[in-house]
């Protein structure tokens, strides 16, 4: 069983990669220890920064760490990109995803004792799931 | 229409780095000059310093050739400045931004010195 808020590197790019093909970009997983978790480019420029946390539960909003969101928020005024957060809800295998720059309510809060804010899950965009559900074609579908 | 020749731009570069130069501060013409280059362009700017600080991960840092040097010379300031103020997002990514001071200028072997030094200070 994974941890609430541990995301282990595979898992990382998954994630990574699910939002690249959303996005109609390519990712890049920062190393251990990075201050964010990805970043999304074109061939010629960086545009996205962005940070993943899993939820081990659905909930009607998403709590979004103080500490992370600002140093995103920081990042992306100073280097001009988006910073996205982005949530894995283990039990409905979905991703949500927000722009920080964008308008949205919020209530504060804190979560373990770290201060943020909780952000209903209408103000999150979800990324559609990679590939397709159907059965790939065998041969015994051939005549 | 002002360009800036190779002894010129090493010169500006020395300017910026060491009296944090200003339009208004800048003494000499040519520094003027450098501020208000017809090349300057803002969005080339931040694309230049994204591209040094986050371009070795990406693969992207040979990109920083097709900005303008004058660009590149005003994302090295900034990388610059930032990394002396010690402060966030900068002191969380200090060894990215020192490497891509250096990456701005990969193509002029000759002021490398210059940077090396200039990294020395803020290590």
């Amino acid at each position: 069983m994974s941890k609430q808020n541990v995301v282990d590197a595979q898992f990382e790019e998954f994630i990574a990669m699910k939002c690249a093909t959303f996005a109609n970009l390519k990712y890049v997983v920062t190393p251990d220890n990075t201050r964010y978790d990805f970043w999304l480019q074109t061939d010629k420029d960086i545009l996205v920064l962005a940070e993943i946390k899993t939820r081990a539960k659905l909930f009607p909003d998403w709590f979004i760490e103080k500490d992370k969101s600002e140093w995103l928020l920081e990042a992306c005024k100073l280097f001009r990109c988006a910073p996205w957060y982005v949530i894995h809800c283990e039990p409905n295998k979905t991703t949500y995803q927000i722009n920080l720059n964008h308008e949205f309510k919020y209530r504060t809060g804190d979560m373990y004792g770290e201060p943020g804010i909780f952000v209903l899950r209408e103000y999150w965009r979800i990324i559609p799931k990679l590939g397709s559900s159907d059965a790939p074609m065998s041969p015994l579908d051939w005549k | 229409m002002f360009t800036m020749n190779e002894a010129e731009f090493s010169r500006s570069i020395g300017e910026i780095l060491t009296k944090r130069l200003t339009k208004e501060k800048a003494t000499e013409q040519y520094a003027r000059d450098t501020f208000d280059h017809p090349n300057k362009n803002e969005a080339d700017i931040y694309r230049a310093v994204r591209l040094a600080v986050f371009g070795k991960l990406a693969g992207l840092q040979h990109q920083l050739y097709n900005i303008h040097e004058v660009n590149r010379l005003f994302a090295y300031w900034i990388i610059y400045t930032g990394l002396k103020s010690k402060q966030s997002p900068w002191s969380d990514l200090k060894q990215n931004a020192l490497d891509g001071m250096s990456a701005l200028f990969a193509d002029r072997p000759e002021v490398q010195a210059g940077i090396n030094q200039a990294k020395e200070g803020l290590r």
